[in-house]
């Protein structure tokens, strides 16, 4: 399925500025076929940014981005590969389009300017909406759904397409405990259908019992590692300045912890 | 009422105030949920130094006013994007600048009788054959543009970087819509004059969106209450004998009004 057998996404040397100021600062970070990986930090700690330099959003000042191989960029009809949830906060939610309109507009990757969604893609639309049990819901306008609804929504957006790589930006946010574990429940289901699950979160304690590698960040990367590790290194320390709730994540084997410093 | 429709001018005016209102509208609807209704009036006010630059060269004033406000919107979308200027600060200078090389051109000119006042206010009863045909080209493209670019312009309006990620030239659709923008509005000051133009796009948008929460209805119903507006507000102008262009905003206004009391949109997100 994946072009290639290298990792799906690969950072080398990743460095970003804006006006001046390095938010993010000499990355590197790889993410394997099928890996759950969550990039987790404080407020302001380059998360966002991170997550839009893999989606070709913003150009890095000096180091190399691979996705699927390629530069995001010249990824072409490849993007279609690529499913995409934004933070809840950019989207208008007063905007006047229903849940199957929002979903639709995810067919729109691969048919082009100008071109009218056929049956097909229409099709894609209902099934997404199915698979993620929202199909009652397709007539609603999207200002009238729980955080949990619409998040599902834009998850089923970003699966029309039945990407290889999965991006989501903070995407418990406003979303009670119960309706969370649910869905982390449904992201690793996904992953073990073969799909590529990048997340990013503040949210370090939950998130770490369902992801298979955890990413630590803070304008650096202090660790790349499984989430029970991250416990006995100092990267939370060092990433939040100070002493922080450890995470737990008791069966998971252990492996090599793999550091980028 | 039907008399007047028996006039010449009066057909003129009734198939301009149909055209204009309803293009005017629909892309209301995209610049309303857009944010661009400043950008909209800096368009209008720019259209003035156009206006002025084509008397001066002493070709359609009108055909000049489209290249100039064509210029105007993308150095507008330009300097927005691309210089750390903030978008309604460039609408802010630009529209000041090229009103001000309007009024010194105009200023400049010796014996030039220009009818700022129909510019600025609006004459729909003048409407020549040849505005006309203008106007009729202009809603032909527009029309053409939004049917094919209809489900693109929704995605770039609602979740641009979505619309990014999915592979959409996000920019240039973007700059078709400033210049769809740029288009209507100055095909539409014959009707309302450049003061009140941007009332034309954006309020039967804001009131369709007060009904409705479908964006194909929202657009349906926008271009219903601008050609809505623009056809009673004509004869009741008439009636009246009141400006055309203060009566068609103000019964713009009005419908707005009514929209947002009864808005059943409103009314449930409370």
């Amino acid at each position: 399925m994946t072009s290639g057998a290298g990792p799906v996404v690969q950072l080398k040397h990743v460095t970003v500025c804006r006006s001046g100021v390095v938010v993010l600062d000499d990355i590197n970070l790889s993410v394997n076929k099928a890996d759950f990986c969550a990039i987790i930090g404080p407020n302001g700690a380059g998360k966002t940014t991170l997550l839009k330099v893999i989606l070709g959003l913003v150009e890095p000042k000096s180091g190399e981005v691979l996705v699927f191989g390629k530069p995001p960029r010249e990824l072409g009809a490849q993007k279609a590969k690529i499913g995409y949830v934004p933070q809840v906060s950019s989207i208008d939610l007063r905007f006047p389009i229903s849940v199957f309109e929002t979903v639709l507009m995810g067919t729109f990757a691969r048919l082009g300017v100008g071109a009218r969604p056929r049956s097909a893609d229409y099709q894609a639309a209902r099934a997404a909406l199915e698979r993620l049990g929202i199909a009652e819901l397709a007539d609603k306008p999207i200002g009238r759904l729980s955080a949990g609804q619409r998040q599902r929504v834009f998850i089923a957006r970003a699966l029309v397409n039945n990407p290889e790589l999965l991006l989501l930006d903070e995407p418990t946010t406003g979303v009670d405990t119960a309706v969370t574990a649910g869905f982390y429940t449904l992201l690793r289901q996904l992953k073990e259908t073969g799909i590529t699950v990048i997340l990013v979160s503040h949210d370090i304690g939950v998130v770490a019992s369902y992801v298979d590698s955890v990413a630590c960040l803070n304008r650096s990367l202090f660790a790349h590692c499984r989430p029970d590790e991250v416990q006995c290194t100092e990267a939370l320390r060092a990433m939040y300045g100070c002493d922080v709730a450890y995470l737990h994540h008791g069966e998971a084997p252990h492996i090599v912890v793999e550091e980028h410093e | 009422m039907t008399d007047l429709v028996a006039y010449g001018y009066m057909q003129r005016a009734l198939l301009a105030a149909v055209l204009i209102g309803g293009v005017c509208a629909v892309i209301g609807v995209y610049v309303v949920l857009r944010g661009l209704a400043f950008i909209g009036a800096g368009i209008a006010h720019a259209s003035f130094g156009g206006v002025a630059i084509g008397a001066a060269l002493g070709v359609n004033p009108v055909g000049a006013a489209i290249v100039f406000c064509l210029l105007v919107a993308w150095a507008i979308g330009y300097s927005s994007k691309k210089s750390g200027v903030k978008e309604d600060t460039a609408v802010g200078i630009f529209f000041a600048v090229t009103m001000a090389l309007g009024v010194l051109i105009v200023g400049l000119m010796e014996g030039y009788r220009v009818d700022l006042m129909s510019y600025l206010f609006g004459s729909i009863i003048s409407v020549t054959w040849q505005d006309l045909w203008m106007t009729v080209s202009v809603a032909a493209v527009i029309a053409i543009l939004v049917a094919v670019f209809y489900k693109d312009l929704l995605f770039i309006v609602f979740d641009p970087e979505a619309a990014i990620v999915a592979g959409l030239p996000v920019e240039l659709l973007y700059y078709l819509l400033l210049s769809m923008m740029a288009l209507v509005i100055v095909t539409a000051i014959k009707v309302v004059g450049i003061v009140l133009v941007s009332a034309l796009v954006v309020i039967p948008a804001a009131a369709a969106l007060q009904l409705t929460e479908r964006f194909n209805r929202a657009m349906l119903a926008s271009a219903a209450i601008g050609v809505s507006s623009c056809v009673v507000g004509l004869f009741a102008a008439d009636w009246l004998g009141v400006s055309p262009g203060a009566a068609i905003v103000l019964l713009e206004a009005a419908v707005f009004g009514v929209t947002a009391a009864v808005s059943p949109v409103r009314r449930r997100a409370l």
